[in-house]
């Protein structure tokens, strides 16, 4: 997809040409309408930014991220615009709060374009469980685009914003940019703030970026990453300075994980996009290194157990008290809660607010939730141990490219296994990036995942320069 | 392990929703599935290993404890379902 608005660079350029660029974005988002990306459209407030971010650079100012257009995933809060989490039980609910990454953002010189359909709560890979809005695949309407931000991940692929900002638990970012062709980035646990966040998993949830290019991801990254004291688990780690991106400068060792590409549900055509991939890499001079990692392999279910015990607790804020829906009928205090939560939440979210009761719950928490809790540190130090040992992980983003709408909604365990090349490095709180590669037969795109270490994102996005490089042409 | 109708019942009323029948048995057949699914954790040894309660490799931040500015009142309350002057409104719990 042919980008429809100048790039960053040339409006960094020619700031003069950013409300031009500002209606360009707005008219894009327009016309894909029936795409669904967006759920908000903040044309008002993006004209007004424009005018604000071309007197800030004609005063002086040097923003790293003046010419960027943004669109936020819609749990992610802005002051005064609708939050509503894809949700019925927070319609039209607007923020009293700006989150601190957009807070960022916005000093930084971006302009964010709208607010981004999801599935609701971020719970889904597919973005069909939102209850707004369904989105469709920018390349073809009959499949999904991805999830859980899947709209973020349609408003870049196309060409109405330059990134967009996600969350990321179990992949919600990576998957979705698998399947539109586009960058997405899930940072170090802890690099980005939370605050502002509508929090579901809380030792997993990241806010996370896409972008066309790791380049035009790096700025991105580089001014939401740092410690902030409304996020109590905001990391201290120092945060990289926004200069060129550029290759790293020495041949890299990359693990390759043989017990993925020979998953049992890998696709023959992300299997050979992968094998190609490592061809290609082995010509261009780099190591490769197979890993074996069969412990791996229980990544699904500890991840959907401690997902759901989080988000069940996460939740339950939800209530009818403060704000939100509120059922006509309750006439008691407890139907203000039962009605409320019963009727406001869709169903994966109840699923997923019921399993998490589940594996709580006394007499069943040793059995399933203590058991995931140490299932994950082996898995966690295994990932860490593989990493301690080579450069980047090489694996295929997903196990299929994207899928029909419908073809799993009907089988959460499905649904829940296509995240299964993900999950590991939110486990391990890890970076991981999806880089596009090629397309399947059917013309969807397919990605490459590169995990790395702990706030490494630097060299995480300039070893994805390398697959941007040598990836086959079209 | 597996779950009966009855206990999906009460886990609903622990989660507080208010679910319909056809709901409940929907959920039933559901959360068997993936707890079938679930059962596979059983086979990994874990002994001795300690329970990763958290995300990352570093702790939490700890914050001095000095007040800071926080939400205007009227802006908390702006959005209630129904409120007062200064409170969220809700039914009466005791003496109706």
């Amino acid at each position: 997809m042919h980008p429809r608005i100048p790039s960053p660079a040339i409006l960094r350029q020619t700031p003069s040409k950013l409300p031009e660029a500002v209606e360009a974005a707005l008219a894009c988002a327009r016309e894909h309408e029936d795409l669904g990306a967006y759920l908000t459209l903040l044309e008002e407030r993006a004209r007004e930014q424009a005018a604000q971010v071309v007197a800030r650079v004609n005063a002086g100012e040097r923003l790293p991220l003046a010419g960027y257009l943004v669109a936020v995933k819609d749990n992610i809060a802005i002051k005064d615009v609708p939050l509503t989490c894809g949700s019925k039980i927070l319609d039209h609910h607007p923020s009293v709060f700006t989150a601190t990454a957009v807070e960022r953002l916005e000093r930084a010189g971006a302009v964010i374009i709208g607010k981004t359909n999801l599935d609701e709560f971020a719970m889904g890979s597919s973005t069909e469980n939102s209850a707004l809005k369904q989105t469709l695949h920018p390349r073809d309407i009959s499949r999904v685009p991805g999830g859980s931000s899947g709209g973020s991940a349609v408003a870049l692929a196309i060409g109405s914003c330059h990134a967009a900002l996600g969350s990321e638990t179990g992949g919600s970012v990576r998957q979705p940019a698998a399947f539109c062709g586009v960058c997405g980035l899930k940072p170090t646990y802890g690099r980005i703030s939370r605050y502002g966040l509508v929090a579901f998993g809380s030792s997993l949830d990241q806010i996370a970026p896409f972008a066309s290019t790791c380049e035009e991801l790096y700025p991105v990254l580089c001014a939401m990453s740092g410690a902030d004291p409304r996020d109590a688990t905001s990391a201290s780690a120092p945060v990289p300075s926004s200069q060129k991106l550029t290759e790293p400068d020495r041949k890299l060792r990359i693990g390759v994980l043989r017990d993925y590409l020979e998953h049992e549900s890998l696709a023959p055509d992300i299997a050979s996009a992968s094998r190609d991939a490592i061809e290609r890499l082995r010509s261009d001079g780099h190591e490769l290194i197979d890993l074996h990692l069969p412990v791996l392999s229980y990544s699904i279910p500890v991840y959907y157990i401690v997902a759901t015990a989080e988000a069940s607790s996460n939740l339950a804020r939800f209530d009818g008290v403060r704000y939100g829906f509120r059922h006509p009928e309750a006439d008691e205090l407890s139907q203000v809660y039962d009605l409320s939560r019963g009727g406001g939440f869709g169903p994966e979210v109840r699923r997923r607010i019921m399993m998490g009761t589940y594996v709580l719950s006394a007499g069943y928490y040793d059995a399933y939730y203590n058991t995931a809790l140490k299932v994950r540190r082996v898995i966690a130090d295994a990932l860490l141990d593989a990493l301690s040992r080579v450069d980047v992980i090489l694996t295929p983003t997903t196990p299929s490219t994207a899928f029909k709408i419908g073809e799993k909604v009907d089988d959460p365990v499905a649904m829940y296994l296509s995240d299964v090349f993900t999950v590991p490095a939110n486990l391990a709180g890890v970076p991981a990036l999806s880089v596009p590669w090629s397309d399947d037969s059917n013309g969807l795109p397919i990605g490459l995942q590169l995990i790395g270490k702990s706030f490494e994102e630097e060299f995480l996005l300039r070893s994805g320069m390398i697959l941007e490089r040598l990836r086959p042409t079209t | 392990m597996s779950v009966t109708r009855a206990q999906v019942e009460h886990l609903a009323k622990l989660a507080r929703l208010r679910l319909s029948e056809e709901e409940l048995s929907g959920l039933e057949s559901d959360l068997n599935a993936i707890l079938s699914y679930f059962d596979q954790l059983q086979e990994v040894n874990t002994a001795g290993i300690e329970p990763m309660d958290h995300g990352g490799s570093q702790g939490a931040l700890l914050e001095d404890d000095t007040p800071h500015e926080c939400l205007p009142h009227e802006l908390v309350l702006r959005d209630a379902p129904d409120r007062t002057v200064e409170f969220f409104r809700l039914p009466r719990v005791l003496g109706g």
